[in-house]
């Protein structure tokens, strides 16, 4: 294999090349980050980037059960070498060579440096039954002379945690009759790292191996760490003396993980295994283990297509679970740090046929008894399916339960998995002829699989509406899909085939029937010119309906490949689904990324069809197109390409999309596609000139589809994105939202429409959730001196069914783990069978009418970044940001990170690091922002860390208030005044005060006099023009007071503007004061953009202080007067706006916290979303956002308990996520107004 | 001033602990002040029959001592522009008028009140206890109101004031949680006369509206 920096220049050099033509095709280039290998109980992996491993996931699936994450316990391991008293790590030396040793999972890397040239191979052992992770190295010298030692490092984090743990609280212990480090610490596992052959010296904390040969020292023979500290690491050192010239010499090493908190167990077994081989002897056999086990690729495959299979082979075995647990025998989507290392049921078909047809039949057979034993009990979608089964509906956790993704469009629930399970059945036995195993299962699978298929089957021929392949969820967006149907056709008559082979003639007769009954209705999916389309109701909807994976029909074996059904179908796809890129082909036509990326599963099977029709050199160049991409991605193929670049993109390495459905598209190459169910689907012969004008619509079919379909509900079909994708649409939602961009107002809780995901930036990142829920936890304790016996949790998700998911109860405290899509989403607790909202809730949300509370679900696929420590004294700040990758543990790409610094609205660069050390700060207000990505180019939402260096540290009881009406303080700008207004008393006009009169009396000093730390400014927002009548209803008034905002986001230009504004918060801050904006978040003026654009979120009432409309009972529904409507807190989108904006306010001018108006007149959700929205975004380095509203109340003058009310409903709204106080109006009623008064007693 | 102490206590008995209320005497909603003092029969009216400026000085020094009480008050204090110097006027919009603060025009009442609202805001920005310290009952009767901040014992400020046209002589005991020794001399903030904690008992004269903030 060529070196991948070699490749990198070549593929430079051919964009280069390309450049002028508009039609460039995208080269092959190397773009997968990691390289990884795996034994079935662990996967490590070769990170390209870093020149090292810095991968070891406990188990090779993401999550064992719900709620559980495997954890990536290795921060780096990697190898060093010293010459003399020269040393080098390994890390720092670029590898010339990165690749699989041919057939096998062996990841091999060369190196040169210090005159020699270094091999490092790292495996997971596959016969050795533990967690163990070696590493050989093989040092050449080329010139020069000198003692050669080679040298280990192993730093593992075992500290608290999950996905990555800490380093905290780590101890090592040195056992020197194993040569090896024992490491444990809170994780609850414990590592060992042991020499293979012997160590000559060997070293940890206190003195740090790194350390130790970099001053070009020996080891220093450290027994371990003395108590727990934090980052303990080991290593080993190996002196090979003197090598000669051309002369080569071996050392090695292990870690291995285990699960309890000894490793000594675990260290015995790999000592076993090795016994007394030396570490060369070590690999080679390990090589040969692989090579024994690999088979030849078809004849007539040329040398990088026989790579490519021997590499795809291995990665379907790595991809296996073999754990010898309830877990074993599943086959992953992905092999890790890809992000799919989730078994999905469709993906394990493709690999699992892929397998038996390679000769693994052994892997084969673990993977159907994976699934024919999974504890489904059932299954969980029973209500959907409509009997009991034993396939799961999507996916399995680790431990082997059913994991389907549910969110607000429900679960997806998905019936392709039926057929493609008997299709890897019936691949298997054909394989192995293991007619026993197939009459032990068979009760199993024909009424748990077989007849549940066939029963879900509908007058039609077409199988029930459902999730299907690109995973669309439920809710309406269920479909009856051409790839469902494909499927079970494919898996019944595989049925049909294997009762034969049982002697059952009369079931083989019946699921024939079905099968073929699936197949033919097939045809009746056909557009007008003859392309099978995605589903029944996409064709009825009119748009997107072009589906790729329709063209299972043709692979499978359903409709002839040489005849028109098939032609119209291919030809669809190569006019409609080619990316920008010019290489291969998209999913569908949904618009959205995930739809819009490059599939090499559709390539394989694209591929295979077209060359099936007769269409050999596009077959060809499809084919070598990814032969040449995956040879340049060391044997791996990924996911996706990107739709522009052809980077890799989504998972790498894929598995049963990738490497299963290559080595079958490799398999069949050169052979026809045959009948699976006895014969094609009928269709008329091809005329032997067939061109366009020969494609005549197949009226009678699509006729007889609409009719047999009658009576299915309607979808919004070709509205939605292709597959309709809705977790993606979710996520880009919330993402545009969080990013404050433009006035994106979409609701998260009903996904987009295709023309809003058009309008998506088409550079947007491709790495995404597709289907990809994340868990969330929920917790409820009942209130002290209570408890409750049954808690669950229902929301939008499951449309507030009852019970929803049930909560645990562990002493006391109820929780549950939901998988969902990244959104905003109403629920309630449901305790006791009482719905309830849930006290831990910082946001509200109305489904329909109805107030719950709201939890937001950010994109679990993303990494993030956190304040770990910081330290802020006089004129310097310190702090230490952790990168968290996400749930698919991409480590961060150092590269990426950027920090700017924010004062007075200018920016400033600075380091590039995440340990930040800012010193030499004058007094003032400053923002650090924090932005990184990891190595997937995956972006960490930015954190914003906000604080301020002053003399005193600041406490919000400092702050003694100044309240002005910025019109009436004074008037610093005449450029931005404005006339009198037509009728209108002075008195009720503009006076002409603007924010550059607020800018001067700060810095006059005039509020620096009276102590005042904190300004509180009537609102900013534009108002409107002209006068509108008082509440007497004779008098005009205008908006001088700017409480009646007519704009989202804009300074009212009388005031200044945004410039002006920044003034005044500039200046502020100068004088160590804090600014307050006064929210409106009550009413808009009638003329407010909102109002025009949105009708629906506001609404009209009662005038309040009318007759039958007292400002106390109808607080949350009277209106001010009748050009002041409300807004309608109870419209989801309406609140996410107003949260969007108050961000937007904050973050455009640097404010420091609310006023918020007429708190008494707003529900709870105002407060409560705008609060922690702000709180979230702004308060992440600690710096308080204050925030202080107005629940005007009275006072009477009588005990306390007649106030009582008055004291509560104030109280209500201050709390941690919403006010910190509020104005105190008993207070005023009680005693100022009664000083005033010569004739009080009080 | 006993009304006046305890509902001071009580917006620290039944606002959620932690909170920061704040406190105020005259809004962009309420009429001024001094106007609510001058004028108690139109004060609330809008746009007719308005109440018109103080024509005594005694609305100036109720004010003063309203802001005494205001500037010592526990959370964070709110004034309103204008107040500051006395600005009048009635219910809104009469209570919205030009800021006059920087003019040279304030009357002597005006400039007055100015004075001693710079010297109480100081003495709240220069005294922690002033800003951070709980609310602790002194003292009260129908004339005087004494209440300490305490943010800690011996960390403390007391803050007197008077509601009537007479001078008050009060003389009253300090809890021993404030932690003062006897013999302890009180300096007063606001520039008035010291006072000294004498077999635990101050003896302090108010003038008319007068106040005082004493600190150790």
């Amino acid at each position: 294999m060529v070196s991948a920096l070699a490749l990198k220049t070549y593929a430079l050099l051919l964009a280069v090349l390309a450049a002028p033509s508009a039609f460039a095709l995208a080269e092959p280039h190397q773009s997968t980050p990691f390289v990884p290998t795996s034994n079935g109980r662990i996967t490590a992996a070769f990170d390209v980037a870093q020149d090292k491993v810095d991968f070891f996931l406990e188990h090779p699936y993401q999550s064992a059960s719900p709620g559980a994450q495997s954890r990536n316990f290795a921060y780096d391991t990697y190898p060093g070498v010293r010459v003399g008293t020269s040393g080098s790590w390994l890390s720092a030396v670029t590898p010339s060579l990165v690749e699989y040793v041919s057939g096998t999972g062996i990841v091999h890397v060369v190196r040169a440096t210090l005159g020699l040239t270094i091999d490092e191979w790292d495996f997971a052992p596959m016969n050795l039954a533990r967690c163990a992770l070696f590493t050989i190295v093989k040092v050449t010298r080329t010139s020069g002379t000198g003692a050669v030692d080679v040298f280990s490092l192993d730093n593992y984090h075992l500290g608290s945690g999950a996905p990555s743990p800490g380093a905290d609280g780590e101890s090592i212990a040195w056992n020197a009759t194993r040569d090896a480090f024992y490491e444990w610490g809170p994780s609850g596992v414990a590592f060992g790292y042991g020499a293979i052959g012997a160590s000559s010296f060997h070293g940890s904390t206190p003195n740090n191996p790194y350390q130790r040969l970099v001053a070009g020292q020996d080891l220093a023979n450290d027994s371990g760490t003395s108590s727990p500290t934090t980052d303990a690491v080991c290593g080993h050192q190996f002196s090979l003396s003197n090598i000669a010239t051309n002369a080569s010499a071996y050392a090695g090493w292990y870690s291995v993980l285990d699960a309890g908190a000894d490793a000594q167990a675990s260290v015995d077994a790999v000592r076993t295994f090795i016994a007394s081989r030396a570490p060369d002897q070590v690999l080679s056999d390990e090589i040969a283990a692989w090579k024994s086990w690999s088979s030849a690729a078809p004849s007539g495959a040329s040398v990088l297509e026989s790579s490519l299979f021997a590499t795809s082979q291995a990665m379907l075995r790595m991809a296996q679970v073999n754990a010898g647990d309830a877990s074993d025998g599943q086959i992953l989507a992905a092999v890790a740090p890809g992000q799919w290392n989730i078994t999905w049921v469709r993906d394990m078909a493709y690999s699992t046929v892929a397998l038996a047809r390679t000769g693994h039949t052994a892997e084969a057979k673990r993977a159907l008894a994976f699934e024919l034993g999974a504890p489904l009990a059932g299954g969980a979608y029973q209500s959907y399916v409509g009997s009991p089964y034993q396939i799961s509906v999507v996916r399995y956790y680790g431990g082997g339960a059913e994991w389907s993704d549910v969110d607000s469009n429900g679960p997806n629930v998905e019936f392709d998995g039926f057929g493609l399970f008997l299709w890897a059945l019936e691949a298997y036995v054909d394989a192995s002829n293991d007619k026993t195993s197939l009459t032990t299962w068979w009760p199993t699978v024909q009424p748990k699989i077989a007849d549940v298929l066939a029963s879900l089957q509908e007058t039609s021929g077409l199988i029930a509406a459902d999730s299907s392949i690109w995973e669309v969820h439920w809710n309406g967006n269920q479909k009856h899909f051409a790839y469902t149907t494909a499927a079970a056709a494919r898996g019944l008559c595989a049925a049909a085939h294997l009762a034969t082979k049982l002697g059952d003639t009369a079931d083989a007769s019946k699921y024939l029937a079905a099968g073929q009954r699936a197949r033919d209705a097939i045809l009746g999916l056909r557009a007008a010119d003859g392309t099978i389309a995605q589903a029944t109701e996409s064709l009825g909807a009119g748009t997107a309906w072009l589906d790729a994976a329709a063209i299972e029909a043709v692979s499978f074996g359903l409709v002839d490949p040489k005849k028109h059904t098939a032609k119209a179908t291919l030809a669809s796809i190569q006019s409609g689904l080619v990316p920008p890129s010019g290489r291969g082909f998209m999913r569908n036509q949904g618009g959205g990324v995930y739809d819009s990326a490059e599939w090499i599963f559709v390539d394989m099977r694209v591929g295979r069809a077209l060359e099936a029709s007769g269409q050999a050199q596009p077959s060809a160049d499809l084919f070598s197109w990814n032969v040449a991409q995956a040879s340049d991605n060391f044997g791996i193929l990924s996911e996706l390409h990107d739709r522009v670049t052809a980077d890799y993109t989504g998972a790498a390495p894929m598995v049963g999309f990738g490497a299963g459905a290559y080595v079958l598209s490799l398999l069949d190459r050169g052979a026809p596609i045959v009948p699976s169910c006895d014969a094609f689907a009928a269709e008329p012969d091809e005329p032997s000139d067939a061109g366009p004008d020969a494609m005549t619509p197949d009226a009678g079919s699509m006729q007889d589809a609409s009719n047999s379909d009658a009576g299915s509900a309607p979808s919004s079909g070709g509205c939605m994105i292709g597959d309709g994708s809705p977790s993606w649409l979710l996520f880009l939602a919330f993402f545009l939202m969080r990013c404050g961009g433009g006035t994106s107002t979409s609701d998260a809780g009903t996904g987009t429409d295709a023309s809003t995901n058009g309008d998506a930036p088409t550079d947007a990142p491709v790495i995404d959730v597709d289907g990809g829920a994340c868990e969330t936890t929920f917790v409820y304790t009942p209130p002290s001196g209570t408890s409750a016996t049954t808690v669950s949790v229902a929301g939008e998700w499951n449309a507030f069914s009852s019970p929803g998911v049930a909560m645990t109860n562990d002493n006391g405290t109820f929780t549950a783990k939901v998988p969902l899509a990244p959104g905003w989403y109403a629920y309630k607790l449901i305790v006791d069978g009482t719905w309830q909202l849930d006290p831990l809730s910082t946001t509200r949300k109305y489904a329909g009418a109805i107030e719950n509370s709201g939890v937001t679900v950010s994109d679990c696929y993303l990494p993030s970044l956190a304040l770990a420590s910081q330290a802020i004294t006089l004129g310097h700040y310190a702090a230490h940001v952790s990168f968290v990758p996400g749930a698919a543990q991409t480590q961060l790409d150092p590269s990426s990170i950027t920090t700017t610094l924010r004062k007075d609205f200018s920016d400033t660069p600075k380091a590039s690091s995440l340990d930040i050390d800012l010193a030499g700060l004058a007094n003032g207000k400053y923002t650090l922002f924090v932005n990184a990505k990891d190595r997937l180019g995956r972006t960490a939402e930015p954190l914003r860390l906000v604080f301020w260096i002053e003399d005193d540290a600041f406490d919000w009881r400092d702050s003694l208030i100044y309240m002005a009406v910025t019109d009436r303080l004074k008037n610093g700008d005449p450029k931005n005044d404005v006339g009198p207004t037509s009728s209108v008393d002075a008195r009720a006009d503009f006076h002409n005060g603007d924010l550059a009169g607020v800018q001067q009396v700060i810095e006059s000093g005039s509020l620096d006099q009276l102590g005042i730390r904190t300004l509180w400014l009537t609102p900013f927002n534009t108002n409107p023009k002209g006068a509108y009548l008082d509440s007497d209803g004779v008098d005009l008034v205008t908006g001088y007071h700017g409480y009646w905002p007519i704009k989202g986001r804009e300074v009212d230009p009388r005031l200044g503007g945004a410039a002006a504004l920044q003034g005044v918060v500039k200046s502020a801050h100068a004088h160590g004061m804090r600014v307050l904006m006064d929210f409106v978040v009550h009413h808009v003026h009638q003329d407010h953009e909102y109002l025009a654009a949105h009708p629906d979120w506001f609404h009209e009432g009662c005038i309040c202080g009318t007759n039958n409309c007292d400002w106390d009972s109808h607080r949350l529904d009277c209106v001010f007067t009748n050009y002041l409507p409300n807004i309608d807190w109870t419209v989801p989108d309406a609140s996410q706006q107003m949260q969007s904006d108050a961000v937007w306010w904050f973050d455009t001018f640097d404010l420091d916290g609310f006023r918020v108006d007429a708190v008494k007149q707003v529900p709870d959700a105002a407060v409560m979303n705008i609060g922690t929205a702000v709180r979230r975004e702004f308060e992440k380095s600690g710096t308080r956002v204050f925030m202080t509203g107005e629940t005007a109340m009275g006072w009477s003058d009588c005990d306390l308990s007649c106030n009582k009310w008055q004291y509560d409903l104030i109280s209500h709204s201050i709390g941690p996520w919403t006010l910190d106080g509020q104005f105190d109006f008993p207070l005023y009623y009680a005693v100022p107004m009664q000083v005033s008064r010569a004739t009080h007693t009080g | 001033m006993i009304h006046a102490d305890y509902w001071s206590q009580a917006s620290g008995w039944e606002y959620p602990n932690g909170s920061i209320m704040s406190p105020y005497i005259g809004s962009q909603d309420t009429p001024r002040f001094v106007t609510i003092t001058s004028s108690p029969s139109t004060a609330g009216n809008k746009w007719t029959n308005i109440a018109g400026p103080p024509t005594t000085s005694e609305p100036y020094a109720r004010l003063r001592a309203a802001m005494s009480w205001l500037l010592g008050q526990p959370g964070a204090p709110m004034i309103y522009y204008g107040d500051e110097y006395g600005e009048w006027g009635g219910a809104d919009p009469n209570n919205r008028a030009s800021w006059r603060g920087d003019s040279s025009s304030l009357s002597a009442d005006e400039q007055t009140t100015l004075a001693l609202v710079r010297k109480l805001g100081q003495a709240r920005k220069n005294i922690v206890a002033l800003r951070r310290g709980a609310y602790v009952h002194v003292f009260a009767n129908e004339m005087v109101v004494v209440f300490a901040r305490v943010t800690s014992a011996g960390d403390v400020a007391l803050v007197a004031v008077n509601r009537t046209s007479s001078s008050q002589l009060a003389a009253f005991s300090l809890p021993p949680s404030l932690g003062i020794a006897d013999g302890t001399t009180l300096t007063d903030a606001l520039g008035g006369a010291s006072a000294k904690l004498v077999g635990q008992t101050v003896t302090l004269t108010l003038a008319p509206w007068g106040q005082a903030i004493l600190a150790p």
